[in-house]
């Protein structure tokens, strides 16, 4: 799209407005800036493949260098992909067309805590690991624990939807968002209300959080923090299969005994948990979690959730699972590379969002699709009052790499199918980036074709993230 | 329903006749013979009407300033026409027909709205959809229904009572304001704090855009699909399409309830334990402290109304609320309203208890801690228990204030509301700019009754009056400009629950803080003929 010396005056002008040692251009950088986690990028990488490279990288400092590269991207249509720790999974951040790529973590200031009100303002290229901690120190949390904490960021987080491991409690990143500021695709600096609601027309941030970029680019986040829990009761519970198990699940949700965690291995990914449970082998594990700040009120729900557990089935295996989980909970996002190390095998997740009422349906119709093409099994680990995601784990194998990238594929096409079949979301908290796009216009249908419009009226020249949620 | 009443009669004995009447009334319409026609070929005979009666009836919501405008024998403009769609497929139809024709239309659910929401600017359809009232299902596994636009609040939750479930929604409108209405405005109940505003209640629409397309969002818990569909809609007061359906969160009907009272020998001690609950997880159903003037008034009420039962003419509405200790003393002292500084400086220097009035309900073991806790916290914070009698009080007779306005007008002053809200450590200086800002002109009190652990709404009360017609329409614009002024200078939101209708479309720029072009390209994609609600919203 940008011609070469139009991306050549861009990056002129870049070195003129954020002066040297801010914007790099050096192939090694390049080709490190050009790739996410997405997985079938592996079998590229294995194979020695140089993807498609951005044109530059730059790093702002401030909203108001946001908003002058924008605008000067606009004059010279340029494409340009906002930028956090490139943790995505689905290609979110990943350049095509020599786009230059604007990496938000020199804006990574924690503006200020305030425990009056029980917020943080927090700039988008904050890590999770050092915003939790900072706010540990002081006495709160975000309650935001994505496995990804390590190596994602707060920006990232809104512009994909993200949720956490105890996301029963503290909610989805949007469920936290106060306001937002930022610049939009006409390079406007916008900064929204602070307040707790309103009835102001339709919610901005709600249309910005999950935009992934397309839209404008996130600077800043106003968020709502919880004081850090004091007392902790986390329990392991055996139930015969799935259907028990997530039949306890929802009652529990719906009787306002709401856990922290909460969290169903199907019988495949509880033998992967290595647990012992009493009774068949054959069986499901589930870990619930109770914390909070008011100790007799997390005490008192913890008492009658684990009770509720055991009426609805569940065998008690005491303290231990739970624990044990707690220990290992960002483990599995590190351990990836010991399987990716294996040549010809690739892995990766599927998390989808469904009702209750659908879900064992589409579990028992998804897995055996996924599990022809390899190893699947499938946890559900978010779950709420109407219903929950199931998060599908799988390991496919071959010795070619063409046919490799085929079965995974496959894989999420089967998936992918069962969910706009039975009314689910193909996506729960990953996004959509590049790879989802087709489905994702299959499940919108009409509400597609609105943010496509929206999309090329705020942004004329489509410069911002091109081709993301399918929008092009 | 009066004139549901009429026509079910006309029916019974004549049942050709309201067919005849309707037909005639063509004549009156301003709208083009062929496009009455094809209307009529949509919705069938029994369903539009062009007759003026009508026509002026649907001309005004609970606009305060309507009210005063025709009381100053000046008529608001009347749409063109009311139709009553009884299906998706019709309402898609005529949406076709008046986007090919370039007419606007004004979807309307009950007409309860207070800002001018739901009125004709100049000319238009009025699309009233209150014959799409079914409950299309309740999922009992997923806590989840579905329900049309049309269907009115208060039958709503009483079939979902029957079912054994509540929404958890109760506005004061809820006998005369639809579901459609509250998504549209981005409604709040009074159990707001324990429920969550409508927002937080809609798992996903169905909507008829301004092209005749169907828009139907997931139902699902969450998703990482995109920017939330659901969110354009919700709050979009009829201007970027008509909401023809939505599907709810329901919770299981209480099993237990706790009432109680407290005084609080100051406002901030009051909001402090409001903060302090808010943010130790309570989640109370009903939370609400009132101001001081608001507290010294309903005293009065109260005072007024228990003399009244003492002499055995009592209607049992003892303790009903400030606005009857208003109307009495009003009538006292109705000249004093004439110089409102003086009243103010007097009430607000000498009233300083705040009355609080707290509900829990749910798990009856969650219920009781939730009502230990508060209590120790409002004891602590300085307040006073009361007992339960004064929440009790005020849930019996919860939703009676919305419906006693009309005397005030008729004693020659006017009464409105004015909803804000913002974060904890600014809510004391929002509430004292804008009681100061409003003192000039009106007699101001306030409550507080809608908590999160970010924040509180403030909902101002005003009670003013001036020496013709022309004078009270003077004031009233006063009082909002300055009312508004004062609350967005300092760093409240426009609106917490009311919206923003034609009322306070002049602020919405300044609302979006640098965001209103976002605002601007929905409207200019998903309406680019501008036929939905024109002039709402301020876009």
């Amino acid at each position: 799209m940008a011609k070469n010396d139009q991306m050549l005056e861009m990056i002129n002008l870049l070195n003129q407005l954020l002066g040297k040692g801010r914007v790099i251009s050096d192939q090694t950088s390049m080709i490190i800036y050009a790739r996410d986690i997405f997985m079938p990028g592996f079998i590229d990488l294995r194979q020695g493949k140089i993807p498609d490279l951005p044109s530059a990288v730059c790093y702002p400092e401030t909203s108001q260098e946001v908003a002058k590269i924008i605008s000067r991207a606009r004059e010279n249509q340029v494409p340009i992909i906002a930028f956090g720790a490139g943790s995505g999974v689905l290609g979110g951040t990943i350049p095509r067309d020599n786009e230059i790529i604007i990496d938000l973590k020199r804006m990574r200031k924690i503006r200020g805590i305030n425990k009056i009100n029980h917020t943080v303002e927090v700039e988008a290229g904050a890590m999770g690991e050092d915003l939790e901690r900072a706010l540990n120190r002081e006495g709160f949390t975000l309650g935001h624990f994505p496995s990804s904490i390590y190596c994602s960021t707060i920006g990232g987080w809104l512009s994909t939807r993200s949720a956490g491991q105890f996301s029963a409690k503290y909610g989805k990143i949007e469920d936290l968002v106060i306001s937002l500021e930022g610049v939009l695709a006409d390079g406007s600096i916008f900064h929204t209300r602070k307040t707790p609601r309103s009835a102001t027309g339709p919610d901005l941030d709600q249309i910005l959080v999950g935009s992934e970029g397309t839209l404008g680019i996130i600077t800043s986040a106003l968020l709502a923090i919880s004081p850090l829990p004091e007392k902790r009761f986390y329990r392991g519970f055996g139930f015969a299969d799935v259907k028990t198990g997530l039949e306890a699940m929802r009652v529990l949700m719906q009787k306002e005994l709401t856990p922290a965690v909460l969290r169903l291995y199907d019988p495949i990914d509880t033998g992967f948990n290595k647990t012992k449970l009493k009774g068949p082998d054959s069986g499901c594990l589930l870990v619930a979690g109770y914390e909070g700040a008011n100790n007799e009120l997390t005490e008192l729900k913890a008492r009658l959730g684990f009770q509720k557990l055991k009426e609805t089935g569940g065998a008690d295996l005491g303290e231990e699972p739970g624990l044990k989980w707690l220990e290992h909970r960002y483990a599995v996002s590190y351990n990836q590379s010991k399987i990716l190390a294996q040549p010809n095998t690739l892995l990766d997740t599927i998390e989808v969002s469904v009702i209750w009422k659908d879900a064992l349906e589409l579990y028992q119709k998804a897995l055996p699709g996924i599990g022809k093409l390899g190893l699947a099994m499938a946890h559900f680990s978010h779950a709420w009052p109407e219903g929950v995601c199931i998060y599908f784990s799988f390991v496919v194998s071959d010795s070619d790499p063409e046919k490799l990238r085929e079965k995974h594929l496959q894989a999420w096409q089967e998936a992918m199918e069962s969910c706009l079949s039975i009314g689910a979301s193909i996506s729960h908290h990953h996004g959509i980036g590049l790879f989802r796009a087709e489905w994702l216009k299959k499940e919108l249908g009409a509400g597609h074709e609105i943010l496509r419009k929206l999309k090329k009226e705020i942004d004329q020249g489509l410069i911002l993230n091109p081709g993301k949620l399918g929008l092009s | 329903m009066r004139f549901e009443i009429f026509q079910a009669g006309f029916r019974l004995f004549a049942p050709d006749a309201i067919i005849v009447i309707q037909m005639e009334s063509v004549a009156y319409s301003s709208l083009p013979k062929a496009v009455l026609q094809e209307i009529i070929k949509i919705v069938g005979e029994r369903n539009f009407s062009a007759m003026p009666v009508q026509l002026a009836s649907y001309s005004r919501d609970i606009w305060t300033r309507k009210t005063l405008e025709m009381q100053a024998g000046k008529l608001p403009v009347p749409p063109q026409l009311v139709v009553w769609p009884e299906s998706v497929e019709q309402v898609q139809a005529l949406v076709r027909l008046a986007s090919e024709n370039e007419i606007p239309l004004i979807p309307l659910g009950a007409a309860s709205g207070v800002c001018g929401g739901t009125i004709a600017l100049s000319r238009g359809i009025t699309i009233d959809l209150k014959k799409m009232d079914r409950i299309r299902s309740l999922d009992r596994a997923s806590f989840l229904v579905e329900a049309e636009a049309g269907i009115i609040g208060e039958i709503f939750e009483r079939e979902l009572n029957h079912q054994g479930f509540t929404l958890g929604h109760f506005p004061s409108s809820i006998y005369c304001s639809s579901l459609g209405g509250w998504v549209a405005t981005r409604s709040a109940g009074q159990l707001s704090s324990k429920y969550g505003k409508i927002e937080d209640l809609v798992v996903s629409l169905e909507v008829v855009l301004p092209d005749g397309q169907l828009l139907r969002t997931r139902t699902v818990p969450r998703s990482a699909t995109g920017p939330s569909l659901n969110h354009i809609f919700i709050g979009s007061e009829g201007t970027l399409g008509i909401i023809t359906a939505a599907t709810l969160r329901l919770r299981e009907y209480p099993k237990a309830r706790a009432f109680q009272g407290f005084v609080f020998p100051d406002l901030r001690q009051g909001l402090e334990s409001i903060r302090k609950m808010m943010q130790a997880e309570l989640k109370p159903a009903v939370i609400r402290l009132y101001d001081p003037v608001d507290t010294y008034f309903s005293s009065q009420g109260t005072l007024e109304e228990k003399k009244k039962e003492e002499r055995g003419k009592g209607n049992g509405n003892s303790g009903l609320s400030a606005r009857r200790g208003l109307i009495h003393l009003a009538r006292k002292v109705l000249p004093a309203l004439y110089n409102p500084r003086l009243p103010n400086r007097f009430l607000q220097s000498r009233a300083k208890a705040s009355k609080m009035i707290l509900i829990f309900e749910g798990e009856p073991e969650l219920v009781a801690l939730e009502h230990r806790q508060a209590k120790e916290i409002c004891l602590k914070c300085g307040g006073i228990d009361t007992g339960e009698w004064p929440a009790r009080n005020w849930w019996k007779h919860r939703y009676k204030v919305s419906y006693t306005m009309s005397k005030v007008f008729d004693l020659g002053f006017f009464v409105d509301t004015i909803e804000v809200a913002t974060l904890w450590d600014n809510l004391e200086n929002l509430y004292y700019k804008m009681q100061k800002a409003i003192s000039k002109h009106a007699l101001v009190m306030a409550h507080f009754s809608h908590a999160y652990p970010q924040g509180c709404s403030i909902y101002f009360s005003i009670a003013a009056t001036g020496k013709t017609l022309e004078d009270r329409l003077r004031r009233y614009d006063q009082i909002w400009d300055d009312a508004l002024d004062a609350g967005m200078k300092a760093g409240g939101t426009l609106s917490h629950h009311h919206g923003i209708g034609i009322l306070k479309a002049k602020w919405m720029e300044q609302e979006s803080g640098g965001a209103s072009p976002l605002l601007q390209a929905l409207k200019t994609t998903i309406d680019p003929k501008k036929i939905m609600n024109p002039g709402k919203l301020g876009i």
